[in-house]
């Protein structure tokens, strides 16, 4: 780039906190008994009807959209990580500020920040959005289907974050996503501008901060050093539902599902 | 050719060799990726807004445009990707960004300068909540801004929503006089984020008078070929690409992106080679890219020509319908989406119940039409508002292109406005105040339109006659602009009973405006038969005739099995169905009607048109709308607990056990049949609140007690709902007002809020209780809540929010309902809601399901 006048090379490294970064699609399956339970299944014995047509439905949803994502690994920045009146992580590649207790308590001895999203694209609104004008239960079938979908998809995700913390001998933990604890959801558009999200996977935010396409996922995990300890806790106790959520009141979680698989 | 129109008249273009390069007869050189090239110089980097570099750093912006000046870029882009009055946030005002941003590209020795204009970075509705004509006002001050700044054409590029870029193109159109030129990004799998083709794009773009159009960003050049092709084959205007430098990735801490400058321009051949002649760089390239460019521009001299499309193509956001000039080609227009003569879509309309267009809309497409015709002309009826509305909601549900039908040209103005594709208008005439009427808002929104052959005199009953006025309207469609493939002519059928002698003066005059004005037609057929019996038999008939004289746009109900028979074997005869594959395939699943014996098989035109009594003699039940499902009766109950028979049904008890066990175990599909037997000597009353309701209210109790989860309780009320459509059908109109316009329920989904799931399930619910349900949608400001409880007098408003952050707006529509119609009961729902929360916020009641809110509406408005 000598003609260039500057070596553009050189000044992004000096800049660049980025670890690493990636982005691509995938085919996730829907998760039977985590649909379901979306839809408040609790052992009831299903109808052969409305077995065969969740089934139909849950096969189009696999068929119809894969899992766009997108990722990036960042340092932590670590001068401003103390000192703040509230407690804090900055990444300092892309100054994104994560804020709260609970994302702090959750990162806290992490060497390495990632950051993900992805979503089941736009056609997924629009088939929900036609199913709703033909038949509402199909729709919420549906729906379960396609969360169902984005869920296994975040899950691949991490598996291949898991990956890169390994190649840098560390390990990737619990995830942890915008509107858990404290980490408002006002830092969707942060987050997604920090992923270039909008570019790479289509993926925007509503004034009132919901994720458009409807069925995707952000969320931000540690690369920690395996022989830390895991301070994270149980995502029971950040949650803003636990009060009232309708799986505890069963004796059980919205995750219990995922565990049995 | 379009007469003597000329596309480039009335713009501002700077010199000839700006004007070569809009009649494609000069190559353009764009400049190259910006964000790479501020972050080197040290200038952009976390929490910096790169628009107002222009402002604090004009030496190093402009320090870059001159890198990319000095490797040859003719075009240099302005550093105002972002900046519009959104997302500048009052950091700066539009105005004074753009005027600081030409003045780097001016101070560079910039050729032309571009005004860059981005995505809004707001969702447009249904995805956001952005309104087009929001859109349009953002883009239109940008289109001002950059103009006065001394901008020399407007670059609107990496768009991905296709009517965001509607809403750029006319508002630049329309607050400038400069050129506009317009990318989408495009991704490895051709289509947009929010699945537009190239095809579409580019069709669609260049009618809507956009004065380059192409794709940028997203791929390396060479992942671009199959798009740049395919947009080359139909666009109209130059053809513009400019290509990231691959993909970036970190490679030992840096950022790097996969292709040399060398490999982009190697690339760029085959895009030249495509017919691109405007080109550049996106992300990831330098002006060492530019440079290369520059040299490949400089071997190749002049751009290569294309062959002007002919092709009559119509599309809608996702989908393009191309009829290829010069070779047979059917397209149906599915023609049940109009009111005369369906009194149940008329209801619909004079309910706002556009989910029922919606239905008419997928039948439609599941029975092969191509294209849908929309039509809600009804008197008392608001056309402009309610053709808009049926027009926004079949776009965002239906990926089928739409024709825009109505008499009224402000209703077919704001339809074809907000329309994200390019859409057929039906229609103008021969008259001087239609043409007058018509043809510009056809032309000013890029859409074709369908011409009937009658004028001042009405129709003239000869071919020639209606020839004549064909060619007067494709005439004075060239002068405005529009060229004669976005031309259909309709010769208008008469009916054969009364104008014997037309029928073949139609057929003659469908082969004269084919054959000496090269333009399609379209006909409605079924007046043909109008006063003759067995007019299904006369219509086919009719239809294969006028096919066979070069019909391509036939108007008729797809769900009519006779008319796609004819059809399909037409697309044998022409070759459209390539190897007869369609018909064979087709004439495996379907037995020729004349073949099969009585109860063998179940002809699809008799089971339509819902002959249900026959279908029960053959023992077989109806499915779907048509499909010959054989499936018996289902007689022994699946699930145990049996309910009591009411006396009033005591004669018929088995079958009114097997009606509730339909319902308990949710199976909808035997309901009407079931239903209707037990109808026959019994009072649709003693139906409906004997056995229908009671055996809901049952389901709700099971589902209280968590034996049913909720698909079953929908499965059930679904049931519920196909019985009870029968007994309507029964009652009469009667059955369908059932509460009275004083016991309707008002629900919506709060401002801000897109998840309306719930929502739907609760509408559901109800109106399978028999409760009136005005359902305003999603993202509802509370002023609209308002305004239709006043308007139906409702007692009992639902709203649900599924979000922490979109509560608020629950709070407010609930404050303001209070203060202007304190009378009115208020029940809420979400998940994150609560009673107590509810309470607070001064809700009447919390609904923590839909069968909560069915028990609600109970007490509320007493049982429906």
């Amino acid at each position: 780039m000598a003609e260039s006048g500057f070596d553009v090379l050189a000044a992004i490294k000096a800049q660049s906190a980025v670890v690493a970064l990636g982005r691509g699609k995938l085919d996730a399956k829907v998760n039977r008994a985590d649909a379901l339970m979306y839809a408040g299944h609790a052992g009831q014995e299903l109808g052969g009807e409305l077995s065969a047509r969740f089934e139909e439905l849950a096969r189009q949803c696999e068929e119809s959209h894969k899992v766009s994502y997108v990722w990036r690994v960042e340092d932590i920045d670590s001068s401003r990580r103390f000192g703040e009146l509230v407690p804090q992580v900055v990444l300092a590649g892309s100054g994104l500020v994560l804020e709260g207790a609970d994302i702090s308590a959750h990162l806290r001895g992490a060497s390495k920040v990632a950051i993900f999203a992805c979503t089941l694209g736009a056609g997924c609104d629009r088939e929900l959005r036609r199913l709703g004008a033909l038949s509402p239960l199909d729709q919420t079938l549906y729906g379960c289907c396609a969360s169902s979908l984005a869920e296994a998809g975040a899950q691949e995700v991490q598996e291949l974050l898991g990956e890169e913390a390994a190649k840098l001998g560390l390990e990737a933990r619990a995830r942890f996503s915008p509107g858990y604890g404290d980490l408002p959801l006002s830092v969707q558009p942060a987050f997604l501008q920090a992923l270039d999200a909008g570019r790479a996977i289509g993926l925007g935010v509503t004034e009132s901060m919901l994720l458009s396409p409807v069925k995707s996922v952000t969320a931000v995990l540690g690369f920690f050093d395996p022989a830390a300890a895991d301070s994270s806790s149980d995502p029971c106790d950040l949650c803003a539902a636990r009060a009232y959520c309708c799986y505890r009141e069963r004796g059980t979680t919205c995750r219990d599902s995922r565990r049995r698989n | 050719m379009t007469g003597d129109y000329d596309a480039l008249r009335g713009l501002t273009v700077k010199d000839a060799k700006l004007e070569a390069a809009l009649r494609g007869e000069a190559f353009l050189l764009f400049d190259g990726g910006m964000g790479t090239m501020m972050q080197a110089a040290g200038i952009a980097g976390p929490g910096v807004v790169p628009d107002l570099l222009n402002l604090s750093a004009p030496q190093q912006v402009s320090a870059i445009h001159r890198l990319y000046v000095e490797a040859g870029a003719e075009v240099i882009t302005c550093n105002t990707f972002g900046a519009n009055r959104r997302k500048l946030d009052g950091r700066a005002s539009v105005a004074e960004v753009f005027a600081a941003a030409a003045a780097c590209a001016r101070e560079a020795g910039a050729r032309y300068i571009a005004g860059d204009i981005g995505p809004l970075g707001a969702l447009l509705q249904p995805m956001g909540e952005l309104s087009f004509e929001e859109a349009y006002e953002l883009f239109a001050e940008q289109a001002r801004a950059a103009q006065d700044a001394g901008c020399d054409l407007l670059a609107i590029e990496t768009l991905s929503d296709l009517r965001e870029a509607k809403a750029a193109v006319l508002a630049c159109r329309e607050n400038s006089t400069l050129p506009v030129f317009l990318t989408m990004t495009f991704e490895g799998d051709g289509r947009t984020f929010l699945g537009t083709t190239p095809t579409v794009a580019a069709a669609t773009l260049s009618a809507l008078g956009a004065h380059a159009v192409g794709t940028n960003c997203s791929l390396g050049p060479a992942q671009m070929g199959g798009i740049v092709e395919e947009l080359a084959r139909v666009c109209r205007v130059p053809l513009m690409v400019q290509p990231n430098a691959g993909l970036p990735r970190i490679e030992d801490g840096q950022t790097v992106f996969d292709v040399s400058p060398q490999d982009f321009a190697a690339a760029m051949e085959g895009i030249l080679d495509a017919g691109a002649s405007i080109v550049g760089g996106c992300c990831g390239t330098t002006p060492a890219f530019t440079a290369q460019l520059a040299a490949l521009i400089e071997r190749r001299g002049t751009p290569r020509r294309r062959p002007v499309c002919g092709d009559l193509i119509l599309t809608s956001a996702q989908e393009a319908v191309v009829l290829p000039a010069g070779s047979p080609f059917v397209a149906v227009i599915g023609e049940r989406i109009n009111p005369t003569g369906k009194p149940k879509l008329k209801a619909a309309l004079l309910e706002g119940d556009l989910d029922y267009l919606v239905g008419e809309a997928a039948g439609q497409q599941a029975y092969g039409a191509d294209v849908l015709d929309v039509n809600v002309g009804l008197p008392g009826l608001d056309e402009p508002a309610v053709l808009d509305a049926a027009v926004q909601r079949l776009q965002t549900t239906c990926t089928l292109p739409l024709v825009i039908d109505s008499s009224d040209p402000a209703a077919v103005e704001r339809a074809v406005r907000g329309y994200a594709g390019k859409p057929l208008i039906n229609s103008v005439n021969g008259k001087r105040e239609s043409l007058a009427a018509i043809l510009p808002i056809a032309k000013r929104y890029g859409a074709a339109v369908i011409g009937l052959t009658l004028d001042e005199e009405g129709i003239p009953p000869t071919a020639q006659g209606r020839f004549a006025i064909a060619e007067r309207i494709v005439r004075a469609a060239e002068d405005c602009g529009i060229p004669r493939c976005d031309v259909v002519i309709d010769c208008l059928t008469m009916a054969v009973a009364t104008n014997q002698d037309e029928a073949a003066e139609i057929l003659a005059a469908i082969r004269m405006v084919k054959e000496r004005l090269g333009v399609r037609t379209t006909l409605g057929v079924s007046n043909i038969s109008f006063g003759l019996p067995q007019r299904p038999l006369m219509n086919a008939s009719f239809l294969s005739a006028a096919l066979g004289a070069g019909l391509d746009l036939p108007i008729l109900n797809p769900n009519a099995a006779r008319y796609r028979d004819a059809v399909a074997c037409h697309k044998v005869i022409t070759g459209q169905d390539r190897g007869a594959r369609s018909y064979i395939a087709r004439c495996q699943e379907t037995p020729d009607p004349y073949e099969a014996p009585a109860g063998a098989a179940i002809d699809t035109g008799m089971l339509q048109q819902g002959i249900s009594l026959i279908c029960q003699a053959a023992g077989v039940e109806l499915g779907g709308l048509e499909a010959p499902a054989a499936q018996p009766v289902a007689h022994a109950p699946e699930t145990s607990a049996a309910l009591p028979v009411p006396p009033a049904l005591a004669d018929a008890a088995d079958l009114a056990a097997s009606v509730q066990e339909l319902i308990l175990s949710g199976r909808s599909q035997p309901m009407p049949a079931a239903v209707e037997r037990l109808l026959e000597g019994h009072a649709p009353l003693d139906v409906i609140d004997g056995l229908l309701i009671p055996t809901l209210d049952e389901v709700g109790r099971r589902f209280d007690k968590g034996e049913y989860f909720l698909p079953q309780l929908m499965a059930s009320a679904e049931a519920v709902k196909a019985g009870f459509d029968v007994v309507k059908e029964r009652l009469g109109d009667a059955a369908g007002q059932q509460t009275g316009s004083d016991g309707c329920i008002v629900i919506a989904t709060v401002k801000g809020d897109i998840h309306d799931i719930g929502k739907n399930i609760v509408k559901m619910l109800l109106e399978n209780y028999g409760f009136r349900v005005i359902d305003l949608g999603r993202d509802v400001a509370p002023q609209d809540v308002l305004e239709a409880v006043r308007e139906h007098h409702a007692p009992l408003v639902g709203l649900s929010a599924l979000m922490t952050t979109t509560v608020k707006a629950m709070e407010e529509t609930i404050a303001l309902l209070r203060a202007e119609e304190p009378a009115v009961k208020i029940m809420v729902g979400g998940a994150v809601l609560t009673e107590d929360y509810a309470q607070t916020m001064g809700a009447d009641y919390y609904a923590k399901d839909a069968a909560a809110s069915a028990r609600i509406a109970e007490a509320c408005l007493g049982s429906a």
